[in-house]
């Protein structure tokens, strides 16, 4: 095996630079001459009619150049998935609080928020509901979307369910008998468990820049994960072919999940204000919108009922889950079907069944945030694994080693399992934390406690495209359909590229951010970047090479195969001076052959569709990726509060490309895994955000975090067989199991566990007081 | 209603006629076209703005810009001199301390002026110094390990 020279190398970001000096450019630092501000007008109800709509004094103040109205949007629902909604309310309903109704633009940003005050709208007021199981009954009080039924869906088969109105998705997983499995079980443990409200807070907020190229091309230029997205919904949406649109992202301030599908968001918005103004127009939102208008991650309530024999094997699971979408289906309706596919990648069970819904309510719109479901469901399991663990006597760390699937088994969708590495990881975390050593207790009121779980995260299969452009000076351009968000995707590339040319990754250039450039890849979603992206790359980089190898086989007369390609020079594999430079192929810019030496690939992987009534499929999605966590926190017994003083996990992720990113990525992930856990909520009054801003919804800063020596990324990979290098994903699971970790070290700490999140220092405090009442009792 | 001010921003002397109820971070930005300080929350909530006003630290989005009006301020523009990247620059680069990007400037600022003050801190006193920054990517393990890295470097 050949040593690698870029591949598993920890090589600097090759945006870092750019980043430092503050030359990168994100959307706002864009400047277009002539352009005016917009500002979203949004309701103030969660749920009413709108009765009448007076712009007559808004429109009066000076520099006010449009108003976009309902009538204004096309007529036709759209959606990054479930096509359910307008861009304005055209039917004249609001189903939220902060629900755009509206756009003023304006020569300036003062003078738009100035206008948007004065925009008047009269209400009638209907019910609301918030809870979702509520929403979830056959008769609910309130019908959010009344037409539900003509909805139609551009992923997969509308799977609602007849007799539950608010029901926007129903998938199933049926393996074996869990009514059998319970009966040969000596021991059934059930539970309830909820997860929160949480917002991304990428620190970039969202922002388009939208014009009318003179052409007519709709453009925008946009803070987005899927621009190709974006420009098949404007061409469907304002009745154009996708050549006439054009969507431009450049770096991208943190995506997480907030920027997929901003096509129905802020993106046709600020699109209608350009083509009604006639002038390129911004819209951005300030924080407090981000917070209030960001498409949250669903809260999503698991009940769980497992049974087990005396030795820990599960016999039988049964899970049911309800996601609180808010008002959208849009990219919610795939995370309440993919949400699932947490409880299939990891552990081996008999007798499974899982019903996860998507259920609207008037609360604001939910959609992709990283994990895409998984977390909130692993919340549960692995809660229930340490319970059961301790109710059977067993350690909980065996517990999991005896219940993880194994290499070849099927999981219970009937997928075959596949360099899963989740053994390795447990057996690592637990040697770094110290497992069966109690933690050191320090004096006074803090109690330290050690937990551990494990977890998944599937990649779907989507396709992608790269191009590859070899120069006559040796040096190659790579256009590829990613964006660049932080995440380093522009460096694995490059890596890529300068591992199949044998070159320095500085003579590798990437074209990324442009639809009208770059080739199709939907971008950067549920951790598929690197192995999709990447295999283009590689396959691509293949393909040039292959006309390259054959103008100089011309050249030297050897037949193609028997040659190789380093630092600029293709060679004669057995006689390696006998070579011919790339320079030597060109004359000029124009190669011997051809016109340009361009090479081009798709990389694809087919799956089945689960079935509808089983779930069961041969292969549902490309990958699992494989994360184990252990922490050791310390609570304190006065306070409630929790601090997590150590912190670990080991990544099965494949064989990384770019250790240093990887493990940036893990320390990121210990971030919002402990952000989520115990600080985070986006708490709804009403459906109204009560707490949009930095200091009311806490994320954790430098204090929150361990020290340094007490936080260890560790990586034990399994090369997996499709992975470019053997590469997989970690971006997303890396936060899978950290909420459950700290519930266990928890429990573990002060005998207390909380099953809804936010582990916050409030209920944790009521609890303590309740048990401390019950010592006294 | 607008009024001249005078900045001297980054070494250069510049008048700006702008609104005197406008944010040194908006004038920054727009006027300027200093897009390297970036406005994350627009609060003082955030650090993304952080620029060093006569060797202070400060969340420029919360400074009036006529508050500013003959003072020293230093952007991340400023930083390099010559071509020549800032210690605190090298170490993000060589310490993977960036991701996404827009919350780099403001923690590489709020960086130099703490380093500027107390050249030798502990990590717990960079922790506390830079818990007015936020960071959504890197769960500031590398940004704490650059900076700890330039001050054992200076001393």
């Amino acid at each position: 095996m050949t040593e690698l020279s870029a591949i598993g190398k920890g090589i600097p970001r090759i945006d870092a630079l750019e980043k430092v000096t503050g030359k990168a450019r994100f959307t706002s630092d864009f400047k277009m001459s002539g352009m005016l501000y917009g500002m979203i007008v949004k309701s103030r109800y969660p749920h009413a009619r709108i009765l009448r709509i007076e712009t007559t004094r808004a429109q009066r103040v000076p520099g006010v150049r449009t108003i976009v109205l309902p009538d204004d949007a096309p007529d036709k629902r759209f959606g990054y998935g479930l096509c359910d909604m307008f861009a304005l309310p055209r039917d004249g309903i609001i189903r939220c609080v902060g629900q755009p109704i509206a756009v003023v633009v304006a020569d300036t940003m003062e003078i738009t928020e100035e206008a948007v005050d004065l925009v008047n709208i009269d209400y009638k007021e209907l019910p609301a509901i918030f809870d979702a199981e509520e929403a979830l009954s056959e008769k609910p009080p309130v019908i959010v979307h009344p037409d539900l039924r003509q909805y139609v869906s551009l992923i997969f088969p509308f799977s609602f369910e007849p007799d539950l109105p608010n029901c926007f998705q129903h998938f199933r997983i049926r393996h074996g008998d869990v009514k059998k499995g319970f009966e040969q079980s000596d021991f059934i443990l059930e539970n309830r468990y909820s997860t929160a409200r949480v917002s991304h807070c990428s620190l970039e907020p969202r922002v388009v820049d939208a014009w009318v190229e003179s052409d007519g091309t709709l453009s925008i230029r946009t803070s987005a994960q899927t621009p190709t997205s974006t420009q098949m919904n404007f061409a469907t949406l304002f009745g154009v072919s996708p050549t006439k649109v054009r969507v431009f992202v450049p770096y991208v301030g943190g995506g997480f999940g907030s920027k997929i599908g901003n096509d129905t968001m802020l993106e046709p918005l600020a699109m209608m204000a350009a083509i009604k103004s006639k002038r390129p127009v911004r819209l951005s939102h300030s924080r407090t919108e981000e917070f209030v208008g960001g498409r949250h991650r669903a809260d999503v309530i698991t009940y769980i009922k497992d049974g087990v024999k005396r030795d820990g094997t599960l016999v039988a699971r049964e899970m049911k889950a309800i996601l609180n979408a808010g008002i959208k289906g849009d990219v919610a309706h795939i995370v309440a079907r993919n949400m699932a596919f947490g409880s299939v990648g990891t552990y081996r069970i008999p007798n499974f069944k899982w019903d996860g819904f998507g259920v609207y309510t008037n609360s604001p719109p939910t959609g992709a945030f990283r994990g895409f479901g998984t977390p909130e469901v692993t919340w549960a399991i692995e809660q229930q694994m340490d319970m059961l663990a301790e109710k059977l006597g067993i350690d909980p760390v065996e517990i999991r080693r005896k219940n993880l699937l194994r290499e070849g088994d099927r999981d219970v969708c009937g997928q075959p399992t596949v360099a899963f590495g989740v053994g390795n990881c447990l057996d690592r975390v637990a040697e770094w934390i110290g497992w069966g050593e109690k933690p050191v207790q320090v004096e006074g009121h803090w109690k330290k406690g050690k937990g551990i779980a494990v977890g998944n995260k599937y990649t779907v299969s989507i396709p992608a495209s790269a191009t590859v452009k070899v120069h006559s000076d040796g040096t190659v351009e790579v256009r590829h359909g990613s964006i660049e968000m932080g995440q380093g995707i522009n460096t694995v590339i490059t890596q890529i590229a300068a591992e199949e040319f044998g070159i320095p990754v500085n003579c590798v250039k990437i074209v990324h951010g442009d639809t009208a450039v770059c080739p199709q890849d939907h971008g950067p979603v549920s951790s598929r970047s690197t192995f999709f992206t990447g295999n283009a790359v590689r396959l691509a980089c293949q393909d040039a090479k292959t006309r390259l190898f054959d103008m100089a086989s011309s050249k030297l007369g050897i037949s193609a195969d028997r040659l190789g390609i380093s630092d600029g020079e293709i060679f004669v594999t057995s006689e390696p001076g006998k070579s011919i430079s790339i320079g030597d192929l060109f004359i000029h810019e124009i190669p011997l052959k051809g016109s340009e030496v361009i090479g081009t690939a798709s990389f694809v992987i087919p799956t089945v569709p689960a079935d509808a009534q089983t779930g069961q499929s041969e292969r549902i999605v490309a990958y699992y990726g494989h994360f184990a966590h252990a922490v050791e926190v310390a609570v304190n017994v006065l306070t409630g509060a929790v601090k997590v003083v150590r912190i670990t996990a080991a990544a099965d992720m494949g064989k990384p490309v770019n250790p240093e990113l990887a493990q940036g990525q893990m320390e990121g992930g210990f971030l919002m895994g402990i952000g989520t856990s115990i600080y985070e909520q986006i708490i709804l009054k009403n459906g109204v955000v009560a707490n949009p801003n930095f200091i009311d919804y806490k994320i954790p800063t430098t204090l929150e975090m361990p020290p340094n020596d007490n936080v260890k990324a560790m990586i034990h990979p399994v090369p997996h067989p499709e992975g470019p290098f053997g590469a997989k994903g970690l971006g997303e699971g890396v936060i899978v199991p950290i909420a459950p970790a700290i519930a266990n070290a928890v429990y573990n700490a002060v005998g207390v566990r909380i099953r809804d999140l936010p582990i916050s220092a409030e209920k944790l405090l009521k609890q303590l007081k309740k048990n401390g009442q019950k010592e006294k009792d | 209603m607008k009024q001249w001010l005078r900045l001297r921003v980054n070494g250069e002397d510049y008048e700006v006629f702008t609104e005197p109820w406008k944010s040194l971070a908006d004038v920054l930005r727009d006027e300027l076209n200093l897009t390297g300080v970036k406005i994350a929350c627009n609060e003082g909530q955030c650090g993304s703005c952080t620029v060093l006003i006569d060797g202070q630290s400060v969340k420029s989005c919360l400074v009036l810009a006529p508050k500013a009006n003959g003072k020293e301020i230093l952007t991340i523009e400023g930083l390099a001199k010559d071509g020549k990247l800032h210690p605190l620059q090298e170490a993000f680069i060589k310490h993977f301390a960036v991701q996404c990007g827009f919350c780099t400037p403001g923690f590489i600022l709020a960086a130099k002026g703490l380093l500027d003050e107390n050249p030798d801190p502990t990590e717990e006193e960079v922790r506390e110094w830079l818990a007015g920054n936020l960071c959504r990517c890197t769960g500031y393990v590398k940004i704490i390990e650059a900076v700890l890295a330039v001050a054992k470097g200076k001393s």
